[in-house]
């Protein structure tokens, strides 16, 4: 009878809260007003699904709805006592249930304030990508406004009723949502605050290809808390109530605190500790690996001629590697060792030579030295599950792992082995500037499709002449496209977004460079991804195969017509393709890429290119320009050549001297 | 259903708000009298279980009020001096709820609800939001909502403080026709309601109880001592500073003042019949003479 009341008295408080918040005038409008601001806010052609919930619209709904979720439930705690009913209400035969109710009814109408940013990506992308990203959009939704609803309520328990709170509420819910962050991603040591984060705004930032496999646990982890944390504050809620209404303590409410407080701490030291186990990068805001930095130029003795690497994916998460490496000595004295560098994380069964394994080095024996230029084959059995972490922008992502949902090798993970003892850090680099030949072979694929920075030679298969900086993804979901010169890797919906906007733009403005550089026939990948993805930025990584791989983010897809868009795109490609990836000379590619991203806007008209180039902004560019109106295509063919011969003087040269050598060379004084 | 207190304190910080009552509350209407800061709504606020008294005990019906709560809202029907409702909400609704939350079943409560608001003439307003109620209508839907679920005890708290004269004279008879077997405690400072319909009454004076038992007892009190005089306006400072003054009327000749006096007032006073304000006044200027400066007071 007693349980019969309680949930009849629950079910009460429950239905009138609801009744009270959702008749009012003032829900309709607000839930207008957010529908609006969702609607204004997402733009849905730019992006898939997965983008627009889990990355921008949907993770700031969430966030901003934890706001209006503090003062709902505020309003909704003290609304008995701004009625002056409370003293009505205690006299009745309640108790906690009243309470759990309403906040439970906060949660429940708040619920249709996450729907607008689920119906607005109904049309961005497949159903079934879509409806998979429902359950957990609307639970981590769910879990954010319980949270706050409780302790909006816990927290008017504890003050009362009074004005100045809601400019507190304010103040601490942007405390918490930028505070954290900013101090997150300034001290990378802090990157843990971002547990503190309840609105999840720029907490554990997802990634296109990857969604949440590069956070790890730490999604699970965050979202225990938070469950752990409202429990906790409920179970706070009935103690003190009980306490006070019934001249008691309530052993259950006790109990579910006390669990609640193991169960915060455990998520929350677990959380830290996989924060902590994070690698910071080594300077600026952007992971080194995720760039290409300037390769090392060490003279190694060592050298690795030829990879041969065969990846069964099959064993979980344990994959197994076969890899045949062809060493060669390249200095003028014998090696005995063989330094080596591989991830610690493999662990080598079976070697064709003696080896000794300490950490990341692996030093293979061979039985007489290496005799300068003999070359030796050795071919290593290894296997291991990798899990690199690093602190991006504050917060905490895996850079490279293998996963039976997902893998990311890049080339700092050292998943072959590097000639050379370095330390494997996510950065820097690890790699040499030497080119090897690469065959790659990935068997036992669950469900993954992969992709390299290699020629495709089958499904499965891979190969290149000469490459460094291999990388290898696994992606569930993930298409691989050719379309002129570029083959387009990404999600299926991103690639099919790409194609037109790759057709329309890239196709027709490579046709105009490839007039000037014909004595190369570039192929370019495009991974349709952003930098989170942990490819690297721009790649120079198939020089001989003539191979250009580079990144297009998702949401910059149809701005591509924007001249500051593509003329930097097509500046990075010919700075890879025709100046040895020499970052030094991008002063002048880029306004060569400017002039002839115009040249190909203008259909060649020098006085239109004028008049798209801002002669007092693109100096240089003008003054290609002006070379082209006299001289025309011969013109910017011997300007070319003349960067080409001149690469060493032009480095780094300012812009009104570059301008003063365009005129020089082209005889304009 | 009895109420016994025994010994009853309740200290706010340093201040004592009740000081040691004990008092014993049979069925009926009981009224509680005392001026403004007596001590009255800390004492319905305990009754009602909404603080707890600082020591002493209170035993409603077979509960121990600091030991059994929860029981004794069950049994409890409460319209507090300042409350107010959910103004969105319709009579209907708001008992409806109430109702639920006095764990009234369901089919009872639609008939428990028909009832109350029979019983306090609100049935035609019913569907009405109660954010338009008028004051007078504000306090019955007050008294419907504690007769829901028939409580043994019903505790009012200044019920008819704003109302107009009709109105309190309304809510009055609707108490004493609704006390029936219940226990009714009606706490008030206006000595007419307690007159009008109470068979016992208590009287808290800073935080103390100075007086309990039956209105007439209350009215003996003043027996000898009430007296009307006919003064000049230029005597009123003189009068008032010597004497309780407890009503005063003017007249062509000057005023007419009905006074409290032990003796014959300026000796030219007339004694006339105490009704039940003469004795609380009496009360309250008995305590007044050992509490207050003693050569203040009126011979």
């Amino acid at each position: 009878m007693r349980n019969t009341n309680t949930a009849s008295r629950f079910m009460a408080a429950f239905l009138l809260e609801v009744r009270l918040i959702v008749w009012h005038w003032s829900y309709a409008l607000l839930l207008l007003i957010w529908i609006g601001l969702v609607v204004a806010t997402t733009q849905p052609s730019m992006a898939s699904a997965r983008v627009i919930l889990e990355m921008s619209t949907g993770r700031n709904a969430i966030g901003l709805l934890s706001l209006i979720a503090l003062f709902i439930g505020s309003l909704s705690a003290t609304r008995a006592a701004r009625n002056r009913f409370d003293q009505l209400e205690e006299a009745y035969p309640s108790s906690v249930e009243i309470l759990i109710g309403r906040w439970l009814a906060v949660v429940v109408v708040l619920l249709p304030f996450l729907l607008p940013p689920l119906v607005i990506t109904l049309g961005s992308g497949s159903f079934n990508a879509w409806w998979a990203l429902i359950p957990t959009y609307l639970f981590e939704g769910t879990i954010t406004v319980a949270f706050t609803a409780a302790f909006a309520y816990a927290l008017m328990g504890w003050l009362g009723l009074h004005r100045w709170i809601y400019p507190l509420l304010v103040l601490l819910w942007l405390a918490v949502t930028m505070g954290t962050t900013l101090l997150a991603v300034n001290t990378p040591s802090l990157s843990s605050l971002t547990l503190l984060n309840f609105a999840r705004l720029g907490a554990l930032p997802q990634t296109q290809l990857w969604g949440r496999v590069t956070l790890g646990s730490l999604p699970q982890l965050f979202n225990g808390f938070y469950i752990t944390f409202s429990a906790g504050l409920l179970a706070l809620l009935a103690w003190k109530y009980i306490g006070r209404r019934f001249n008691r303590r309530s052993v259950l409410a006790s109990m579910a605190m006390r669990v609640s407080i193991v169960l915060l701490v455990m998520f929350g030291a677990q959380y830290v500790a996989v924060n902590a186990l994070a690698e910071s990068p080594m300077s600026g805001s952007v992971p080194d690996s995720y760039v290409v930095m300037e390769p090392l130029r060490e003279a190694l003795p060592l050298q690795v001629a030829d990879y041969d690497i065969q990846i069964d994916f099959g064993s979980a998460e344990s994959p197994r590697y076969t890899t045949t490496i062809t060493l060669a000595n390249v200095s003028a004295a014998p090696l005995a060792i063989l330094d080596l560098t591989l991830n610690s994380s493999l662990r080598v069964t079976e070697a064709t030579l003696p080896y000794e394994r300490d950490g990341h080095s692996l030093r293979l024996k061979p039985p007489q030295p290496l005799q300068p230029r003999e070359q030796l084959t050795v071919t290593l059995h290894y296997e291991g599950a990798i899990w690199q972490m690093l602190v991006y922008r504050g917060a905490v992502q895996a850079a490279n792992f293998t996963r039976t949902d997902g893998i990311r090798l890049s080339y700092s993970a050292a998943w072959y082995p590097v000639a050379g003892t370095r330390p494997v850090r996510i950065s820097p680099i690890t790699e040499p500037t030497v080119t090897s030949s690469f065959r790659v072979r990935v068997e036992g694929v669950n469900g993954l499709n992969f992709a390299t920075n290699l020629q495709r030679v089958d499904s499965q298969t891979w190969q290149a002449k000469s490459a460094y900086f291999t990388h290898l993804i696994g992606v569930r979901d993930l298409a691989e496209v050719k379309v002129g010169q570029f083959t387009l890797i990404g999600l299926p919906d991103d690639v099919d977004r790409a194609r037109p906007a790759v057709e329309q733009y890239y196709i027709p403005a490579l046709e105009v460079f490839s007039r000037y550089f014909d004595q190369l026939a570039p192929e370019f990948q495009l991974f349709i991804g952003d930098t989170t993805d942990g490819l690297p930025w721009f790649g120079p990584t198939l020089r001989a195969d003539n191979i250009i791989t580079m990144i297009e983010y998702p949401l910059s897809i149809q701005s591509l017509e924007r001249t500051d868009n593509l003329d930097n795109q097509l500046d990075l490609l010919m700075t890879a393709a025709y100046f040895d990836n020499d970052f030094m000379m991008q002063l002048i590619t880029g306004d060569l890429a400017r002039f002839l991203w115009a040249h190909h806007k203008a259909n060649g008209d020098s006085t239109r290119i004028a008049a798209i180039l801002n002669p007092g902004y693109y100096g240089v560019a003008t003054a290609i320009n002006e070379l082209y109106a006299r001289e025309g295509e011969a013109g910017i063919h011997r300007l070319i050549a003349e960067i080409q011969a001149n690469k060493a003087n032009l480095k780094g040269m300012p812009s009104n001297q570059l301008v003063a050598w365009i005129k020089e060379v082209s005889g304009a004084r | 259903m009895n109420v016994t207190l025994q010994n009853l304190v309740k200290d706010y910080g340093n201040f004592r708000a009740l000081n040691g009552v004990n008092l014993q509350i049979g069925g009926g209407m009981f009224g509680l009298l005392g001026p403004n800061g007596a001590g009255k709504t800390t004492l319905m606020r305990i009754l009602t279980t909404l603080i707890p008294p600082t020591s002493g005990s209170v035993q409603i019906g077979p509960y121990d009020l600091t030991r059994e709560p929860g029981e004794i809202r069950q049994i409890l029907g409460y319209m507090p001096q300042d409350f107010g409702f959910y103004r969105g909400l319709n009579a209907h609704e708001l008992l409806d709820y109430i109702g639920a939350m006095k764990n009234i079943p369901r089919k009872e409560r639609v008939k428990q609800i028909e009832t109350v608001l029979n019983e306090v003439n609100l049935t035609g307003v019913a569907k009405r939001r109660v954010g338009g109620y008028s004051g007078g209508m504000r306090q019955r839907l007050g008294i419907a909502q504690a007769l829901l679920g028939d409580p043994k005890l019903v505790i009012v708290d200044e019920p008819t403080a704003g109302l107009d004269p009709e109105e309190r004279i309304r809510f009055r008879n609707l108490l004493t026709r609704l006390s029936g077997d219940r226990t009714v405690l009606l706490s008030t400072h206006i000595v007419g309601d307690i007159e009008a319909s109470c068979a016992q009454v208590a009287v808290l004076n800073q935080g103390q109880l100075i007086f309990f038992g039956t209105p007439e007892a209350l009215t003996a009190r003043a027996e000898g001592r009430v007296w009307e005089l006919e003064i000049a306006q230029r005597e009123w400072e003189t009068i008032e500073n010597r004497y309780r003054i407890i009503a005063s009327r003017s007249t062509p000749r000057g005023l007419v003042v009905r006074l409290i006096s032990p003796e014959n007032p300026e000796g030219r006073g007339s004694q006339i019949a105490p009704g039940l304000e003469d004795g609380y006044m009496a009360v309250m200027s008995a305590v007044s003479a050992t509490v207050e400066k003693p050569e203040a007071q009126y011979a």
